[in-house]
């Protein structure tokens, strides 16, 4: 059968960044994918080592806009465990309030977006809507609605006031009814069994073997999750639970999303219980010599910094790595056989926003001049064929350049 | 067994294995010298047998060459075992684990690229984050890399 090649991005109206996958297929059969990033490099890791350590957690802030608080959280843990910085109880417990408040935001975006996917508009128009008001908190707790730069070396830049309490109990008591609604209608839906489930496979061997991370492996069966494996911040004080799937689809991957909002939300109504009274920032002043490594469960799996501090107010060195360069190459096994229309829904299913494929398919026919064929060729090919049908049906066919 | 025998278990194991160099930073970070050869054996190993991941590799440009790095953390034990290696900057030369673990095929074309390391062995050393006709020679993040002369960007 004629193989084809279909160019997805890497400009594309709904992309958040822009990437690049070939697809090869064989009649609605994939058969081989072929991914490229690089189009948008912004050589972050050579510009945070050329700013100060308070300079770079607004730097790395700016890596993403969706999970903005998950690199400096990775980022000031690398910098004070190189720096040997030590950071108040109070600074812990604000850190993973914020951690958590964003990644409900990042895991109702994503449903509302897997809903808007597959065409289930009314799950979009909830998870969005619900989103709203948890902005709207962090709005009230930063100041910002994203990018909130509340953290900073040794601690955090502001405090929660005691006022806030009772207002983010409440919401997140709103947000917990919400997610509980949205989550039963999705699971128990029929419709969305049939779409979902068996769609997209990750085994176990290939998650461990492309080392993915977060909701990409906790769906495969892999018990993997950073703030459970390698506990930081105040998330060993409070109880909560990993959500681990085992069939590996896109159907388990979105169970595991909606269910660890719950989590999330126990994990945050513990902090301000538990929150003890004190310092948020440490005002360290020296940074010592040597090397440290931040690791922190973002929404999408685990964010790793690493710094090399020589004991200037400089980092030597700094290696940034998001989630996704892990979870993107498994693309190569969740694919391979699957459908075209399909292909949508399993990349976006580890949460890059990929979909309407259509708008962006550059045909390249093969087997005759194996080459692109450009927008001009189309509408050539377009003329040929209705020439084509007016010849048949003995009508006159008008040319172009006569009207 | 609790946590740390295990740990002690496994460093004692490496030792007798491989000629390695054991500096602990604290009570979860662990970095392992060895040479360039045993590297990706190493490598290999820690992430066969004791159910470990590999998280990412970093590449620094020092006096001593370039230095490669592969971070394994060992979930189940609350570490990190790091290994360190050094690769000589005249001839930077080194196996490829990325032929046998998919995770390192990215991010060692990335150091390719970026330090100029070539991996033996890896299936498709090729451009990752730079664009395919930039300048041979070039690497963006050594020390020695002037922004004046840069190519095509």
């Amino acid at each position: 059968m004629k193989t084809t090649k279909i160019p997805i991005g890497p400009y594309h109206p709904l992309l958040e960044e822009p990437e690049c996958f070939t697809l090869y297929v064989e009649g609605e059969k994939v058969i081989d994918v072929e991914l490229s990033v690089g189009w948008n490099h912004r050589a972050i890791e050579k510009i945070t080592a050329s700013k100060n350590y308070d300079q770079g957690v607004f730097v790395v802030e700016r890596i993403c806009g969706i999970c903005s608080t998950s690199h400096p959280f990775a980022y000031v843990q690398a910098a004070e465990e190189a720096g040997n910085v030590k950071v108040p109880q109070r600074a812990h417990f604000i850190r993973t309030i914020i951690g958590e408040l964003e990644r409900i935001h990042s895991h109702l975006l994503w449903v509302g977006l897997a809903g808007h996917f597959i065409g289930y508009n009314t799950v979009f128009m909830w998870g969005w809507k619900w989103r709203e008001p948890l902005l709207e908190l962090l709005e009230m707790i930063t100041g910002n609605r994203n990018h909130y730069a509340m953290f900073k070396v040794g601690g955090v830049r502001r405090d929660i006031d005691v006022a806030l309490f009772n207002e983010m109990n409440k919401r997140l008591d709103v947000i917990w009814q919400k997610t509980d609604m949205i989550t039963k209608a999705v699971l128990d839906d029929p419709v969305l069994h049939a779409r979902l489930k068996g769609i997209g496979v990750l085994s176990k061997e290939d998650a461990l073997n492309y080392c993915v991370v977060g909701p990409t492996a906790r769906a495969s069966g892999v018990f993997q999750d950073i703030r459970y494996c390698h506990p930081y911040a105040a998330y060993n004080q409070v109880e909560w639970k990993v959500i681990v799937q085992n069939e590996g689809d896109v159907f388990a991957k979105a169970v595991v999303r909606l269910l660890e909002i719950f989590e999330s939300i126990k994990i945050i109504k513990e902090c301000l219980k538990k929150m003890p009274e004190g310092e948020i920032d440490s005002r360290p002043e020296k940074m010592e010599k040597g090397d440290g490594i931040g690791v922190h469960e973002a929404p999408r799996g685990e964010v790793f910094h690493f710094i090399r501090s020589n004991g200037d107010n400089v980092p030597e060195r700094v290696k940034i790595r998001a989630p996704s360069f892990m979870n993107i190459p498994s693309f190569k096994a969740t694919c391979m056989g699957e459908y075209i229309s399909d292909v949508a829904l399993i990349t976006a299913a580890v949460d890059p926003c990929y979909c309407c494929t259509e708008r962006m398919i550059k045909v390249i026919d093969k087997e005759k001049n194996n080459g692109e064929l450009t927008f001009n060729d189309l509408i050539k090919l377009s003329h040929n064929k209705t020439r084509k049908i007016m010849e048949e049906t003995g009508k006159e066919f008008i040319k172009l350049e006569n009207i | 067994m609790n946590r740390e025998e295990k740990i002690e278990k496994y460093l004692k194991e490496l030792n007798e294995k491989y000629k390695i160099e054991i500096y602990k930073k604290n009570e979860r970070k662990y970095y392992l010298t060895t040479s360039k050869d045993t590297a990706p054996d190493l490598v290999r190993f820690i992430f066969r047998n004791y159910n470990a991941r590999l998280s990412i590799m970093t590449a620094i440009d020092t006096e001593k060459g370039i230095e490669i790095i592969y971070h394994l953390p060992l979930d189940c034990l609350n570490a990190f075992f790091n290994v360190r290696t050094f690769v000589d900057k005249k001839k930077p030369e080194i196996e490829s684990v990325g032929k046998d673990i998919n995770g390192a095929n990215w991010i060692e074309r990335e150091i390719n690229e970026l330090f100029g390391v070539n991996f033996i062995g890896h299936p498709n050393l090729k451009h990752l984050l730079l664009r395919e006709d930039w300048q041979e020679g070039l690497y963006p993040l050594r020390k020695d890399f002037d922004l004046l002369k840069k190519g095509k960007i």
